[in-house]
């Protein structure tokens, strides 16, 4: 017997097998296909035609990638993904803070309190200061990563720590404040 | 003048206007449709049907590609609403480069239909 609940399972997997990509556009082409359905129902149809048609309507999901890899290189999408572009530079701020978080820690266990001209009472608030850094980094990261929301509220409050964190630290969080997650699409 | 965006031939099936010509009306089509007022695939699909009387016809998942690139230009903007099925759907609506776009357009397309109109005056085409 013919299930439109199991009918649109597999219609997503064979559009997600094909390329498209979820949850933008196959919950937009998930929203058409059962509005597509619902009138070909009103119609007088029954669910397997209503469906089959609805389905044939959309096309093939291959065409449709080769579409949206099309539209996906229009001059609006090959400007900067601000995304992308932030989390590797925090990657690099991250492996930089956690290298040096490292080295600070070796060079007391094995030279001691003594840098240079600095201070001897700042190499331990330094080492502190990078490793929470490093950890705040990769906490972000990988918020943003499995948990958006967490990633959303954690990078807030980390490009705010990052603020009186040197010069390149000053920049990423002015950049992350100014530019990141303002111009990712609403998708609630 | 630039020339007309004609993305794609793919979208377009059947239909008594030729595809080339339908490809090239789609945007300024939607931008005009837009310019009304919100809207979301699905009813500007219909929407454009109603309007040609059947004579244009879209394979309705290409318009999608379609809006995606527009909303990448910036001329129209996006947002997803909750319906009362507890479903989302995706409206549309047109922004202010988009105003100017479809001004564009509107002037070519004028241009264009007044030649043809010149051309044609008193032939029995």
């Amino acid at each position: 017997m013919f299930n439109l609940e199991q009918s649109i399972a597999d219609w997503r997997r064979q559009m997600i097998a094909a390329g498209i990509k979820t949850p933008v556009p196959l919950e937009e082409l998930e929203s058409h296909l059962r509005a597509e359905i619902e009138q070909q129902r009103k119609a007088g149809s029954n669910e397997q035609d209503a469906f089959n048609s609805a389905a044939q309507k959309i096309g093939p999901a291959r065409a449709l990638t080769k579409e949206f890899a099309k539209a996906a290189k229009t001059k609006g999408n090959q400007m900067i993904d601000h995304n992308r572009l932030y989390c590797a530079v925090l990657t690099i701020f991250g492996v930089v803070n956690g290298l040096t978080t490292i080295g600070l820690f070796y060079w007391q266990q094995t030279v001691g309190w003594s840098l240079g001209h600095m201070p001897a009472w700042s190499i331990p608030w330094m080492t502190a200061i990078n490793f929470a850094y490093t950890v705040a980094i990769v906490a972000t990261l990988l918020a943003r990563r499995y948990r958006p929301e967490a990633g959303l509220l954690l990078t807030r409050l980390l490009n705010w720590a990052l603020l009186p964190a040197l010069v390149g630290g000053t920049v990423l969080g002015l950049y992350g404040l100014w530019k990141v997650d303002k111009e990712k699409e609403q998708y609630v | 003048m630039k020339p007309l965006d004609i993305h794609s031939v793919a979208m377009y099936v059947g239909g008594m206007i030729e595809k080339e010509l339908v490809a090239a009306s789609t945007e300024p089509l939607v931008l005009s449709i837009l310019s009304k007022g919100e809207s979301y695939g699905y009813e500007l699909i219909q929407e454009v049907k109603r309007l040609s009387g059947d004579k244009i016809e879209w394979t309705d998942g290409m318009l999608y590609p379609v809006l995606h690139r527009m909303e990448a230009n910036g001329w129209i903007k996006a947002r997803w609403v909750e319906m009362e099925n507890g479903r989302k759907r995706k409206y549309y609506s047109i922004k202010k480069d988009g105003q100017q776009a479809l001004k564009e357009k509107r002037e070519q397309w004028t241009a264009l239909n007044s030649v043809l109109s010149g051309l044609w005056k008193g032939q029995n085409v």
